[in-house]
């Protein structure tokens, strides 16, 4: 049953995927009958997108079509209900994901480029093994420091690569 | 007669040039460097090359090829260890092999896939090697005829396959992957006229979405984040065990060793073509010809050797064209024909007469480089899979900045590492949803070639189809073409149908 | 919640390290390498970096190469080369650009590639902003298959009089195809269809495999098939002729064609270039290896064996060259109908009209 019940809540999701692709494609089409024509359509730059735009608009309604005849439009009210996203949101899933992924941000779109790599990736190891508890607070430590410096040294040394 | 006497004769020559202990040592030392590179995600075989070609600059042009093309082949099998152990394969040659290698590896016989990968590498590689020496001539001819037309469809043929990546889900989500991918590789400027397509007036999407950043992020880090969502992460079993296969297992890494090595070395030579594309047509070739089919996916031995000859086997198939026709057949075979030529080798249709033995030294080296890598492959394992063991909560975090490294060393662009930041999140929920990841790399690697290579073929036929359809080799591909839909369909119904009788058991996905 | 606060205070301490970060970074002084304390090194603080516009193994990373690993040996000092594709080369340069002026980052592409950034629109970057070095330039060569039926200029005519008919080309924009727009106007053959193959060396292959009877493409990536026999070439886009191996001559345009004498400056060079406003010193110690580079006998041998000419520009001819290239692959873009930008926005002369008296001005500005 719960089995069951977890298909029928990722044919939910495939719904959203469903409509999301269908805007896609939509926006896919129009953009690339927009395109500029130089000698003929067939070798315009928008003759591959428009087709890639139509079969994505149509994947879309079919994966809608999939979920339907599956019976997941009953759930949809019931899986986007406020207790069933509340129940999301208290996960402890998806608050780990979610702080892991703030973590990356910040790591990824703030720290790199604006002070050394070696400085931004300590940063970030510490506190990703922090929150993970993946080790206690010295050991945590070491290890961060020690693969900072392993990678910093060799991509920069033996690789001879940039570090950003 | 005569010709046969005087080849043996260069083959003979060329193999005193390269028997001698130092190029020999160099050669070990080489494959290692290439191993040790290839395992580390986004650290692909083309950067390897590019940071070394200037190495080669003052070397005898002898040492240059042993040592670019020994870099080469490392490079390529080392991408298997950590698709095998950690999910996230070093070179986008080895994303086909993580489908199988990842699941054995939680079986608990990581080990053991490693051993078959590398096993299977090097008998593809030794196949593709006799075909490099005794059928060039031939596959020269062929290569000649390949233009924009049978370009698009060979990228057509990958999208059929899409469908059938799609493992435990439906056709559908993998067709669906695949298009998006295609999408991705519309972004930037068009290969014909240069028109920015879809960069929201950004500069930096100009260039394109890059291959590398794309696929570090959808499958590097998604994996992050898919392993540390969970309260307790899987772990790999303590005991290591034998890394060596048994008879049986052997005997299914064996199976699709030729005809594996035949599509390898066969896309090798497609100019343009490179080891990923192989190992996925190589994959999905012996999904559907194997009696065990099914498993593929879920931890075969059989879909790991598809994968993994097939994208060895490409190497010495790459050499045909570039050595006749000077096309190389994949990026890393560009830089290896960017330092021969610098050594004064020019590839092309005078080499046979300029420089006959230059073709039997480059398959000596790569005959000696396969051996290697098997020796060099196998010590390896061990500390590999110790390495590669290790607690997620603490491996996982340092993937993560080896990523960025990878994203952003191909071209030394922060934009990239951004690039690959957002396709492993929206990775991260497609894979929560059942779509899989592998159609995406596909969609990537394909959209321009078939892009580019439909609208350049119908420049050819002024705007018109027809006279593309006389072609032979474009109608042989379209028959492929034509097979692969007919026997997917027919199997996906076969499935469903069998799906429906057993669905009161119905077997939740393998992973994720 | 103690979990909750523990988050934010380390979420806290990353974002005030990343302030004193950007601080720290700004005061860093590089120590001077230790090595270079006895004889004065042209690049002290680090390794200096050439950023190469398009990717490894491709025509302009051949090109540059040779020469910066001469440049190398002559200077004693290690140039890192990196390659940086995208948009034809306008990625590199907005990032070169954009780093300090210091003489470490320099920047290669192709003449005709950075000729077409204006109208492109992919970078304001123009001559003005560098100082360039050329070491050779690429005729282009027009080739026909040898067992069909064009063997002369004048066929051609006649082939293409004869309605439309296709022409190979590796790509649009390129230096070979704005050069043969710019022969096919002083032939008078205005309607052919042009077919891309993605590359020169593919243009040909096209012709020998049949697939075309006409392509043109930069000499260097036909060469062989010339030499082999597969190809014959009509002509080169060079002001002489090129000797083959055989003792045969190919023919110079100049010749063949009514009022071809400018085409030889339409040929492509891959210069490497660096920041005008770099410190003077460093541009002329690159100058000082650059032309002792170009007369190493591995430099000499490249350019013979690629079938690339020698020519060294620097300097203001360098510039002049420059400028004027930019005026005629524009023109010969926006003439096809290949880009939007109009040339006169940019303040590009058309060929005819091109004065160097004036366009040098622009360096004042």
């Amino acid at each position: 049953m719960s089995q069951q019940n977890k298909e029928l809540r990722k044919a939910v999701g495939d719904v959203i995927v469903g409509i999301i692709l269908f805007i896609i494609g939509i926006y896919v089409i129009i953009e690339s009958l927009n395109m500029k024509i130089f000698k003929n359509f067939s070798d315009a730059p928008g003759f591959f997108p428009l087709f890639l735009g139509i079969i994505i608009a149509f994947l879309g309604i079919v994966l809608v079509l999939q979920a339907y005849k599956i019976g997941a439009f009953p759930l949809i009210k019931v899986v986007l209900s406020k207790e069933n996203l509340k129940k999301f949101v208290k996960d402890d899933r998806t608050l780990r994901t979610a702080v892991l992924t703030l973590i990356m941000i910040i790591y990824i779109y703030v720290l790199i480029g604006r002070m050394h790599f070696a400085i931004a990736t300590m940063l970030y190891l510490v506190s990703t093994m922090l929150y993970l508890k993946s080790a206690n607070w010295w050991k945590t430590l070491i290890i961060s420091a020690i693969s900072t410096l392993l990678i910093c040294v060799v991509f920069q040394y033996g690789f001879r690569i940039p570090l950003p | 007669m005569t010709s046969i006497a005087t080849q043996m004769g260069l083959l003979l020559s060329a193999l005193n040039g390269i028997l001698t202990p130092d190029k020999i040592l160099l050669i070990f030392a080489a494959t290692t460097m290439g191993i040790i590179v290839g395992a580390i995600p986004g650290l692909t075989g083309t950067m390897a090359l590019a940071l070394l070609i200037n190495v080669t600059y003052t070397m005898q042009l002898e040492y240059a090829v042993a040592f670019l093309l020994s870099v080469y082949v490392g490079a390529i099998m080392g991408g298997c260890y950590s698709a095998i152990m950690i999910n996230i394969p070093g070179t986008p040659a080895a994303a086909a092999t993580a489908l199988d290698g990842f699941p054995l590896a939680r079986q608990g016989k990581g080990g053991k896939a490693i051993t078959a990968g590398i096993i299977a590498s090097f008998l593809g590689s030794i196949i593709s090697c006799l075909i490099l020496i005794f059928a060039t001539p031939y596959i020269y001819t062929i290569a000649l005829k390949f233009s924009q037309w049978e370009y698009f469809l060979l990228a057509f043929f990958g999208i059929t396959i899409c469908g059938s990546l799609a493992g435990g889900s439906s056709p559908v989500k993998g067709w669906i992957v695949g298009f998006l991918g295609f999408l991705a590789a519309m972004i930037g400027l068009d290969t014909i006229y240069s028109y920015a397509r879809f960069t929201f007036g950004s500069r930096n999407l100009i260039a394109g979405i890059q291959l590398i950043p794309a696929l570090i992020g959808v499958f590097g880090i998604s994996e992050v984040l898919i392993v540390l969502s969970e309260r307790v992460p899987y772990m790999l079993e303590q005991k290591i065990g034998s890394v060596l296969p048994n008879k049986e297992e052997l005997k299914q890494i064996t199976k699709p060793v030729a005809r594996s090595a035949i599509i390898g070395a066969g896309i090798g030579a497609v100019p343009g073509a490179g080891e990923d594309i192989a190992a996925w047509v190589s994959y999905d070739a012996g999904r559907r010809r194997s009696k065990e089919g099914k498993k593929f996916g879920t931890g075969s031995f059989e879909g790991l050797s598809c994968a993994e000859t097939a994208n060895n086997a490409c190497i010495p198939g790459a050499m045909i064209p570039l050595l006749t026709l000077s096309v190389p057949g994949s990026p890393q075979a560009a830089m290896f024909m960017a330092a021969i030529i610098l050594h004064g080798v020019r590839p092309g249709p005078m080499l046979a007469l300029e420089d006959p033995q230059f073709l039997y030294t480059t398959a000596i080296t790569l005959f000696l480089a396969s051996f290697a890598m098997l020796i060099m492959g196998i010590i390896l394992t061990r500390p590999m899979v110790h390495v590669l063991k290790l607690n997620r909560k603490i491996l996982m975090p340092i993937v993560v900045p080896m990523t960025v490294i990878g994203a952003y060393a191909t071209n030394v662009n922060i934009f990239d590492i951004k690039v690959m930041f957002i396709f492993g999140f929206l990775g991260f929920i497609l894979r929560k949803l059942d779509f899989p990841m592998a159609p995406l790399v596909l969609g990537l690697i394909l959209g321009e070639m078939a892009d580019k290579g439909f609208r350049q073929a119908l420049m050819q036929g002024q705007g018109s189809i027809m006279p593309l359809l006389g072609r032979p080799i474009g109608l042989i591909l379209i028959g492929v073409i034509i097979l692969s839909i007919i026997s997917g369909m027919r199997k996906y119904a076969k499935d469903k149908a069998v799906h429906q009788e057993t669905s009161t058991v119905s077997e939740g996905p393998a992973h994720d | 919640m103690k979990k909750a606060i523990s988050i934010l205070l380390v979420l806290m301490l990353v974002v005030m390290l990343a302030g004193c970060g950007t601080a720290e970074t700004g005061e860093e002084t590089p120590e001077p390498n230790e090595e270079a304390s006895g004889d004065e090194k042209v690049w002290p603080k680090t390794t200096p970096t050439v950023t190469i516009g398009f990717g490894a193994g491709g025509g302009t990373d051949t090109a540059v190469r040779p020469v910066v690993a001469e440049m190398e040996k002559y200077l004693g000092e290690t140039i890192n080369v990196l390659n940086q594709d995208g948009g034809a080369s306008a990625v590199a340069a907005t990032n070169v650009l954009n780093k300090p002026h210091d003489g470490y980052s320099m920047f290669a592409t192709g003449s005709g590639a950075f000729a077409g950034f204006g109208v492109n629109g992919t970078s304001d970057s123009t001559w003005v902003d560098w100082a360039s070095f050329h070491a050779f330039t690429g005729p282009a060569a027009i080739v026909v298959n040898p067992n069909g039926n064009i063997k002369s200029m004048d066929d051609l005519k006649d082939y293409y009089s004869k309605g439309t008919q296709n022409f190979a080309i590796g790509s649009f924009g390129n230096g070979p195809h704005v050069q043969i727009e710019a022969i096919l106007k002083l032939m008078g053959i205005d309607s052919v269809n042009y077919m891309t193959l993605g590359s020169c060396r593919d243009a040909g292959i096209a012709v020998v495999s049949g697939d075309a009877e006409v392509a043109i493409g930069s000499f260097s990536a036909l060469i062989d098939f010339v030499n082999a026999g597969e190809l014959n070439a009509l002509c080169v886009t060079t002001a002489d002729g090129w000797t083959l191996s055989n003792g045969e001559t190919i023919p110079s345009i100049t010749t063949l064609v009514d009022g071809a004498q400018d085409i030889p400056q339409l040929c492509e060079t891959w210069p490497i270039m660096i920041p005008r406003d770099a410190p003077q010193n460093i541009i002329d110690k690159v100058e000082e290896a650059f032309k002792h580079a170009l007369t190493t006998d591995a430099v000499k041998k490249f350019a013979e064996e690629t079938g690339y000419i020698i020519v060294g520009y620097t300097g203001e001819e360098a510039d002049k060259f420059y400028a004027l290239q930019t005026a005629a692959y524009s023109w010969v873009q926006y003439d096809a109908g290949l880009v939007e930008i109009s040339p006169e926005e940019l303040g590009l002369s058309r060929l005819e009209d091109f004065d160097w008296e004036v366009e040098k001005q622009k360096l004042n500005k």
